[in-house]
C-alpha cells in the first residue's frame, strides 16, 4: 500500500527527497554516501524516537539506529525502501529503550528544563503529542518538532500520501483540543 | 474561523503553503526547539561480525554518543573501516542446553557452533535446545526442545527457513521480509520483529506470537499482519485466522476460531462482534475481505466505532468489497505501531467524523 517511495531524484521540498543513487552507492559500502543518509534521515528517525522517549534518550537513539544502518544496509534490498527500514529501526530501538527505562511519564520534565520557559513550553506541548494515539503522534512530531512536510513524512517513513495526510488534520485537531488552542 | 482558514491551516500542515494561525504558528516555533540538532555520526571502526553481544554493542554506542556530543556538527566517518557486505553468507548453529543436531554434526552445550547449509536439519530433544545465528548477523533463533527445523535457502535477498514440528523463538533484525519461516499451514514472513511460532507435529497446524514489531503470514490467498501484543493461529490446509490480541477474551477467540477454521458463517460472526471489545479494531479490520456479503455492514459499522476509516472508506465502497479501501483500513490500524492506542477510549470519540480536507 504504499508508494511513496522512493523516487530517485532529489529535488521536492525542502530539498530533503531521497536520492536512489546515495542509498546505492551506501550499500555498496560508501560511506560518504552513508553519511549523507544520516544528515538526510536523521530528522525522521529523532522524530520518531522523540514521539515516544526524552530528547536525551532520542538522541541516543539515532546514534544506535545509525549505528545498526550501517552493519546491515547491505542486506537492504531495495533502495527505495530506505526511509520505511530506518523507520522500522527507529521505532523497535524507541520501543525497546521506553521498556528499559520506562522513564517517559506524562508531564515529566527532563533535567534542567525549569529555568527555562521556553523549553518547558515546548515540553509541555511534546507531552500533549505524546498523549495522542500513536499514528497522530509520530506524524505531528515529524511535521512540528522536526519540521519535515507532509510529502516528505510519508517519502521517508514509507506510510502514504493518504495516511500522513489524515493524521495530520485528526491528529492537530486533536492537539488543539488537548492544548486548549482555537479551532481554526 | 471561516472554512479559508481552516483551508490554508491543512495547506500549511501538509507542505507549509498557505498560512498558519497565529497559534499553530506559535506552536511550531516552541517544538522546533526540541527538534534534532546536526551532530557527529561515528562509524564503527571495523565491520562487526554476527552474534556480537548486547554489551559490546551498548558501549560503542555510548561511546559514539558520547564522542557525538562533543563532536560538533561536522560528520565523520572513518576512511579505514570495511565495507558492510562480508565475502560470503554464513548460518551457525551452536548448543544452548544438552546436545543437538546440526546437519551431520552433533552439537554440545559448550562446545564450539558448527556452520548449517542450506538443507541441513537442526534437530533438538526433548531437553535439548540450540540456537540459530543466521547470517549477515540479522539475528537469532532459538530452537526449543522437541523442535525439527530446516534451513532452506540462504541467500543475501533471502534466508527461509521451514518448522516441521516443535518451536523456535525468532529475534530478527533486518530489512522486512528477508528472513521467512514455512510452516505446514502457513509462511511467516518477518516484517522486522521478535516472535515464537509453534507447529503441532500430528496436525501442522501453527500457532504464532509476536513480541516486537510485526509479522505476515499468508497462505491460499489468505494473508495477516500479526502486530506486537497479537497472535494468530493457522490450519494446514486452510491458512492463517485471524490475528487477535493476547488479552482478548476467550469467547471472542472461540468465535473467531468457528469463523476462521469451522465455516461458522453468519451465528459466528455475530457472535464475533457482540463479543469484541473497543480495542479488537486489529482483528475485525482482518475480517472485512473474509466476511459474507451480508455481515459487512455490521462489520464496517462495529469496526467504525472502533478504529475511524480513512477519508474515502465508506460502508458502500467496504460493502462493495474494494480491495484498495480493506487495505488501507488494515494500514491504518496496523501503522498505528500495533498498539491499540484507542485501548480505553470512549469509542464514541472515534467515530467517523465528516473531514473538511
Amino acid at each position: 500500500m504504499d508508494s511513496q517511495g522512493g523516487g530517485g531524484g532529489t529535488g521536492g521540498s525542502g530539498g530533503r527527497r531521497v536520492d536512489l543513487a546515495l542509498v546505492d552507492a551506501a550499500r555498496r559500502g560508501d560511506r560518504a554516501a552513508f553519511a549523507k543518509l544520516f544528515e538526510l534521515f536523521a530528522p525522521m528517525v529523532h522524530g520518531v524516537a522523540l514521539a515516544r522517549l526524552t530528547p536525551a534518550e532520542a538522541d541516543d537513539v539515532v546514534q544506535e539506529v545509525f549505528l545498526t544502518a550501517i552493519e546491515r544496509i547491505g542486506t537492504l534490498r531495495d533502495s527505495a525502501a530506505i526511509g520505511g527500514w530506518l523507520c522500522m529501526i527507529a521505532r523497535t530501538r524507541s520501543i525497546d529503550a521506553r521498556r528499559a527505562t520506562s522513564r517517559i511519564a506524562d508531564g515529566a520534565v527532563p533535567e534542567g528544563v525549569h529555568e527555562d520557559p521556553d523549553r518547558l513550553e515546548a515540553t509541555r506541548c511534546l507531552d500533549a503529542i505524546r498523549a495522542l494515539p500513536e499514528a497522530y503522534r509520530e506524524t505531528l512530531v515529524l511535521r512540528l518538532v522536526e519540521g519535515l512536510t507532509g510529502p516528505e513524512i510519508a517519502e521517508q517513513t514509507g506510510l502514504t500520501a493518504d495516511s500522513v495526510r489524515v493524521n495530520l488534520h485528526r491528529g492537530m485537531k486533536r492537539l488543539r483540543e488537548k492544548l486548549g488552542m482555537g479551532e481554526s | 474561523m471561516s472554512n479559508d482558514n481552516e483551508h490554508d491551516d491543512d495547506n500549511y500542515l501538509w507542505d507549509k503553503s498557505g498560512k498558519p494561525d497565529a497559534d499553530l504558528a506559535k506552536l511550531e516555533a516552541s517544538l522546533s526547539t526540541l527538534s534534532h540538532r546536526p551532530r557527529a555520526f561515528v562509524a564503527p571502526e571495523a565491520k562487526p561480525r554476527a552474534g556480537r553481544s548486547t554489551g559490546v554493542m551498548r558501549g560503542r554506542i555510548a561511546l559514539a554518543a558520547s564522542i557525538a556530543l562533543i563532536g560538533g556538527a561536522a560528520l565523520y566517518f572513518s576512511q579505514s573501516a570495511n565495507t558492510v557486505r562480508g565475502d560470503g553468507i554464513q548460518c551457525e548453529v551452536s548448543a544452548i542446553e544438552g546436545t543437538s543436531q546440526a546437519g551431520a554434526t552433533v552439537v554440545k552445550a559448550g562446545g564450539a557452533a558448527v556452520s548449517l547449509e542450506p538443507g541441513d536439519d537442526v534437530v533438538t530433544t526433548a531437553s535439548s535446545r540450540a540456537r540459530i545465528r543466521l547470517g549477515n548477523g540479522i539475528g537469532n533463533v532459538d530452537v526449543d526442545p522437541g523442535t525439527r527445523v530446516r534451513l532452506e535457502e540462504l541467500e543475501d535477498h533471502t534466508q527461509r527457513l521451514s518448522l516441521a514440528q516443535g518451536s523456535i523463538s525468532a529475534n530478527v533484525l533486518a530489512v522486512p521480509r528477508l528472513f521467512i519461516v514455512d510452516t505446514p499451514s502457513a509462511r511467516a514472513i518477518d516484517l522486522g520483529c521478535a516472535y515464537t511460532l509453534a507447529v503441532d507435529p500430528a496436525s501442522g497446524d501453527a500457532h504464532l506470537a509476536v513480541t516486537s514489531g510485526r509479522v505476515e503470514l499468508e497462505e491460499r490467498g489468505r494473508r495477516s499482519v500479526v502486530p506486537a501484543g497479537a497472535s494468530c493461529d493457522t490450519r494446514k490446509g486452510l491458512g492463517p485466522g485471524t490475528p487477535y490480541w493476547n488479552e482478548a477474551s476467550p469467547a471472542f477467540r472461540a468465535a473467531l476460531a468457528r469463523v476462521d477454521f469451522e465455516m461458522g458463517g453468519s451465528a459466528a460472526m455475530a457472535d464475533v462482534l457482540r463479543e469484541a471489545t473497543a480495542s479488537d479494531a486489529l482483528t475485525l479490520v482482518h475480517l472485512l475481505p473474509r466476511a459474507s456479503a451480508a455481515d459487512l455492514p455490521a462489520l464496517y459499522t462495529r469496526l467504525a466505532a472502533m478504529a475511524p476509516p480513512p477519508d474515502g472508506v465508506t460502508e458502500s465502497v467496504i460493502v462493495g468489497r474494494q480491495a484498495w479501501a480493506q487495505q488501507a483500513w488494515l494500514d491504518d490500524v496496523v501503522n498505528r505501531g500495533g498498539v491499540p492506542d484507542w485501548k480505553g477510549l470512549n469509542p464514541q470519540e472515534l467515530l467517523p467524523k465528516k473531514s473538511s480536507h
